[in-house]
């Protein structure tokens, strides 16, 4: 023991009390975000389509905008009559602040390179999954902040999160990539159905399966019940893996509303406005046991759905929804947020540091606002006009905005 | 032209799908042995490993870096695909209680360590515990939390838990028993990177001397351990959230 501290290099406080083996009891949970019903994994079929061939993410998260880089990231005016969400934070916060500058710099149009495509969804995705909808305007030392000042400034924050990764992100649009060829229908099919499903936690998806990436939170999905009809068995060739075709579709919240328009409740069904968007998609699911079902069409006995790694490709079902390189088929990748953190790389431009979470926690997510009585406001910087890169939006540097086809939505970017 | 694309794509994709579907019944198969082979049920895990049982008092520390995933960000390609570690974490594991008979148990504990370079992440949490089988399978994993006497029991394994910071740092053990032992134990990626933030302590794997192990976790994302012959732990694990790596074997504390 003594050996083994002397090796030590660095200073450190060890804690040499040894516990009992612990007997779980119920817990005060310091911990705001945790639920106590998060489990192990499932993974059998049956149990799985019988119990969640639906869910929906609780609470709801909301439809925004995504701020592009080429108008400016939230240093934009364009919806708050010249005045930015960053603008704004920095007048309440005493001109102590540069939010709004720093936004221009990094997040701004004429950041090099800039792709017209560029912009703030993963950071209003994460903050659409962890905070809930803004409802109303709120006033901070004499500031008005609107719903969508909120959630720009949220979506700011956003921008650096912890979260789980499934599927790797396509970069160079090859349809015979693994990384084009994932995320797989197993590993679909598990994720919404453990986390939507049994958890109600919120699955992020990037819906653009080639290379651009178009970050959607999902409201919740639904997979149709299989039918006997639909079972495929096994083949010869691999008598351990049965196949099992499904049709599910997904819905997900836009981000190319006013940011300020309030969600409307998510009853699996696409918003005529197209604030709710969905898709539908068919696949081969496979297991590693028979699929056994009775007389009444119920699926009865399965074995567990196999997603398994084979050197740097994911194997794991099929998906039945055409050939050739498709934009708007799986999602690219799927991601689960857990909690906004600070970034501890100081050089990092990808979250502006000068918006500070917990101010806008404190003052500004709570009924009407609160006043911070510890500065003095200043006026409100208008918003500059973008101004373009002085490089072309197509150079060569990231993933390649409109290649080979594309895509149908209508916006133009994430 | 049209035509003849599609049927090559078509045949590529068809040979693509039987291949895939070879693979994962092979796979199956071997797991599902592996599961049940009376050699596995006989020959404990850690003596293969560590050349000898478990002793209750004995300890060691790990390094643990969460690697922090930038694909949903617009980042050049060349920069999501490295990934960066952040902040790491020193932890003490030590082994607490030892259950023999019909259903062997191996309790550790682990501690968060306060260095000066690798400071406490998360004071709410005083030790975690992880339970395991004679095969050093996972079977339960707590937290016990600073100012209560009550234990909070966690998932492992690829859900996670929004509890503590700590749940993504991989401190659990993968499943070894139906892990791929890989004939040419591979170099650990990001390497360099490890080793620069693991400064400063002294840190190498002798591939000779290890077992390189692969897996997968619950959602079929990769894990790679490397196990040199002789200590308690391995001496890299990298798991879709992080890596962590084996700092130094230390003696048994009750010697």
């Amino acid at each position: 023991m003594l050996l083994s501290l002397l090796y030590l290099p660095g200073c450190f406080q060890r804690n040499t009390e040894i516990q009992s083996p612990p007997n779980p009891t119920p817990p005060t949970n310091p911990y705001p975000n945790f639920k106590p019903t998060e489990l192990q994994g499932e993974k059998n079929f049956a149990f799985l389509i019988n119990n969640y061939p639906q869910g929906k993410v609780e609470p709801q998260p909301w439809a925004g905008y995504w701020w592009p880089y080429t108008k400016n990231g939230i240093a934009a005016g364009g919806f708050m009559d010249g005045q930015s969400p960053a603008g704004k934070y920095d007048a309440a916060r005493g001109g102590v602040t540069h939010a709004q500058s720093w936004e221009i710099i990094h997040h701004g149009a004429s950041v090099p390179k800039v792709q017209q495509w560029w912009g703030h969804c993963n950071g209003w995705c994460a903050a659409a999954a962890l905070f809930p909808e803004p409802t109303s305007s709120v006033k901070v030392n004499g500031i008005t902040f609107s719903v969508g000042d909120i959630k720009g400034l949220l979506t700011e924050a956003g921008m650096s999160v912890s979260a789980d990764f499934f599927g790797d992100r396509v970069n160079i649009d090859d349809p015979n990539s693994p990384q084009y060829l994932d995320t797989v229908p197993d590993q679909y099919f598990l994720v919404l159905t453990n986390f939507i499903g049994r958890l109600k936690h919120a699955v992020l998806i990037d819906r653009y399966t080639g290379s651009q990436v178009w970050n959607q939170p999902l409201a919740g999905y639904r997979f149709e019940y299989p039918k006997p009809s639909d079972y495929l068995g096994n083949l010869p060739e691999a008598p351990h893996i049965y196949r099992i075709m499904l049709t599910s579709t997904i819905w997900w919240m836009d981000d190319g509303v006013d940011p300020s328009i309030q969600t409307p409740p998510f009853n699996y069904e696409d918003d005529p406005n197209g604030v709710i968007q969905s898709r539908t998609l068919r696949m081969e699911v496979w297991v590693d046991a028979p699929i056994t079902f009775n007389e009444q069409g119920k699926i009865i006995a399965s074995g567990d759905v196999v997603v398994m790694r084979r050197e740097k490709s994911l194997i794991g079902g099929e998906w039945r929804i055409g050939e050739g390189y498709l934009v708007d088929g799986w999602p690219d990748y799927m991601w689960v947020p857990y909690q906004l953190t600070a970034p501890h790389d100081t050089e990092q431009d990808y979250v502006n540091p000068e918006i500070e979470l917990e101010w806008i926690k404190s003052h500004l997510l709570t009924p009407g606002g609160s006043d911070d009585p510890s500065i003095t406001p200043a006026p409100i910087e208008p918003a500059p006009m973008p101004i373009p890169s002085g490089f072309p939006t197509g150079f060569p540097s990231g993933p390649r905005p409109t290649l080979p086809s594309l895509p149908s939505f209508p916006r133009t970017g994430n | 032209m049209i035509l003849f694309t599609f049927t090559i794509t078509w045949a590529s994709s068809e040979k693509r799908y039987l291949s895939s579907l070879q693979y994962a019944s092979q796979k199956v198969l071997l797991k599902k042995q592996k599961s049940s082979s009376p050699l596995a049920l006989s020959t404990s895990m850690i003596s293969r490993q560590l050349g000898r049982p478990y002793q209750v008092g004995e300890s060691w520390l790990v390094l643990a870096f969460i690697d922090e995933r930038e694909m949903m960000r617009r980042t050049a390609p060349t920069r999501e695909r490295s990934g960066s570690l952040s902040q790491g974490g020193l932890f003490e594991y030590r082994v607490t209680e030892i259950k023999t008979g019909f259903q062997p148990e191996i309790t550790l504990s682990i501690h968060q360590v306060n260095h000066s370079q690798f400071p406490t992440l998360d004071p709410q949490v005083n030790q975690l515990f992880l339970i395991l089988d004679n095969q050093l399978s996972q079977k339960k994993k707590f937290y016990a939390m600073t100012h209560q006497s009550s234990f909070i029991s966690v998932p492992w394994g690829g859900i996670g838990v929004s509890l503590s910071p700590l749940n993504f740092y991989p401190l659990d053990l993968p499943e070894m028993i139906t892990a791929q032992e890989s004939t040419q134990p591979k170099e650990p990626t990001m390497l360099q990177e490890v080793q620069l933030r693991a400064k400063p302590f002294l840190w190498k794997v002798n591939l000779n001397e290890s077992d390189g192990y692969e897996q997968e976790d619950f959602f079929g994302r990769p894990i790679d351990i490397l196990w040199e012959k002789g200590k308690p732990w391995p001496s890299y694990i990298k798991t879709p959230r992080g890596i962590s790596i084996l700092i130094e074997s230390g003696g048994n504390h009750e010697s």
